[in-house]
């Protein structure tokens, strides 16, 4: 595949996917939402919504708990249901057809779908973690109460927070991609990726919740000091784990496309 | 080389005929080729030899296997008995020089219906090193293609227009056409033709069209491979298989003769 292929794929396979991605993308950020509309109701009402609210950053935190627990649950659904819906979606349409006239091989229209659906889903659900914060900020200071009154070296702390988050989520979100992508290449109809993504999330999280939900944990189950729940704890780096959980993903990448240059078309 | 005439149906009509003969080498070649779908057949034991240069009708009537015949030859699926080779080469071999040297056209239009007529055809010249931009802006000129509108929003000649501008815009060899004719009024079919006529008098292009029509495939065709019930009958040179007829029979005739009179006894295995 020459340069000229692979721009003009870039540029099919963004054109196809970017409303979508678009979607996925505001999708991430309701949780974000009914939190903000919470804040508003319960404001200057002295209720003690969370744990957070002794903390200084009491709203930073809360929106990474919320945007945390939102991306582990639902927002993994999401990417398996964007994953299956990359390839299926072409497949069912029989538009595949077309590129499979074209002389260009199937690894590499494989290999370029995958990169970039890929891209947009972890830049779904890890960006969101970042955005999240930056509108929490936007929101509250726009409003004319700016509760943001955090000190840089804390500020520092939960960008930090949200890297780490970033990294276990774009790990387990490829993971939750890969299965769901080699399952509608298999059986290419968007509910059979589905089921495949349900497995493998399920799989995720009854292996990782701990790691990731400790901070939450910790959260709901002690009495925080004056500094807020401990979030050094918040998803914690393990350099055994994150590379493992990269096994499954780049196994589903190689399975599909030994599926996929096996694939009639009829 | 021919049909597989193990029926003396398909004999009677064809066991005079002399072996199509070869000009330019053989461009689809195929050697005892099968595909079952479950428990039909839909291909059976075809052995064809296209030589390079002729034009070679497939007719038959509906779910008679051209469609999936001419899929085993693209390599849409694969056969569960036989080989296939284009162009001297097989698909194990150099699947993407084969898709270079081949231009299609489908019986169902396989297009983006979000892109325009003009991004369609920018986005195939990506990938054909041999794409002819004069011979594009002259076949849009001459079929009247809306560069701007959607393909979504594109009628059904528009489409078989826009799909043959494609498959012909890099100078295939091999030109393999599946129904490009179905469902188009007579206007677009004739307008559709005659670009088809023009473009097979090129030196050396081979066409492999497949059809119901009796008098578009005598129009068009040098030579024609009549299949039934997944088989090739007969595949000769029209004027040899006339010829080989005791009393004169036009090619429409011959079709009856061998589909119809074979119709009776016979099913899909």
């Amino acid at each position: 595949m020459n340069g000229k292929m692979f721009r003009a794929l870039l540029w099919k396979e963004w054109r196809e996917s970017r409303l979508r991605f678009l979607a996925l993308f505001c999708t991430f950020h309701l949780p974000l939402v009914f939190f903000y509309q919470a804040m508003r109701m319960l404001k200057g009402r002295q209720h003690d919504l969370f744990v957070f609210q002794i903390a200084a950053p009491r709203n930073m935190y809360a929106t990474l708990f919320y945007q945390s627990a939102f991306n582990m649950t639902i927002g993994l659904f999401l990417i398996a249901f964007f994953a299956a819906s990359a390839f299926s979606g072409e497949y069912e349409g029989n538009r595949l057809f077309f590129m499979f006239e074209r002389p260009v091989r199937r690894g590499a229209l494989l290999a370029v779908k995958w990169g970039v659906y890929m891209f947009e889903a972890l830049v779904a659900i890890c960006l969101s973690l970042f955005t999240s914060q930056l509108l929490v900020y936007l929101a509250y200071n726009a409003d004319g109460s700016p509760v943001l009154a955090i000190p840089g070296e804390q500020l520092a702390e939960v960008l930090g927070a949200c890297l780490r988050g970033a990294i276990w989520l774009a790990v387990l979100g490829a993971g939750a991609f890969g299965s769901s992508f080699l399952f509608a290449v298999v059986f290419p109809r968007w509910w059979t990726g589905m089921i495949a993504g349900t497995i493998t999330v399920g799989t995720f999280l009854l292996f990782m919740y701990f790691r990731i939900y400790d901070w939450m944990f910790w959260a709901f189950t002690h009495q925080p000091g004056p500094a807020g729940p401990p979030i050094e704890k918040y998803a914690r780096l393990e350099g055994g784990p994150l590379l493992w959980l990269l096994v499954p993903a780049l196994l589903c990448y190689a399975a599909s496309h030994h599926f996929l240059k096996r694939k009639e078309i009829r | 080389m021919g049909g597989n005439s193990g029926n003396s149906v398909y004999e009677s009509a064809g066991a005079a005929l002399a072996p199509v003969e070869s000009s330019a080498g053989v461009v689809i070649r195929t050697s005892n080729l099968s595909r079952r779908f479950g428990r039909v057949e839909a291909v059976r034991n075809v052995s064809l030899e296209v030589p390079g240069g002729c034009v070679c009708g497939l007719l038959g009537l509906n779910g008679s296997g051209k469609t999936t015949l001419i899929r085993l030859l693209l390599g849409h699926l694969r056969p569960s008995a036989g080989q296939v080779r284009l162009l001297g080469r097989s698909y194990q071999q150099d699947e993407p020089g084969i898709r270079e040297r081949v231009g299609y056209v489908a019986d169902a239009r396989y297009l983006y219906e979000w892109m325009t007529v003009s991004e369609t055809l920018d986005f195939t010249r990506a990938f054909h090193r041999t794409w002819d931009d004069a011979k594009v802006r002259s076949l849009i000129d001459r079929l009247g293609l809306p560069l701007d509108r959607k393909v979504a929003e594109l009628s059904r000649g528009h489409r078989a227009r826009l799909c043959l501008t494609l498959a012909l815009a890099y100078n295939p060899e091999l030109i393999i056409l599946d129904e490009l004719t179905a469902g188009l009024d007579p206007v677009v079919r004739r307008e559709v033709l005659k670009n088809v006529i023009e473009e097979i008098g090129r030196e050396g292009r081979t066409v492999l069209f497949s059809s119901h029509s009796v008098e578009e495939v005598e129009r068009l065709a040098d030579q024609v491979a009549i299949m039934h019930c997944g088989e090739v009958v007969v595949h000769a040179s029209i004027d040899d298989l006339k010829q080989s007829q005791p009393a004169p029979m036009t090619l429409e005739e011959i079709f009856f003769k061998l589909v119809g009179s074979a119709d009776g006894g016979r099913e899909r295995r």
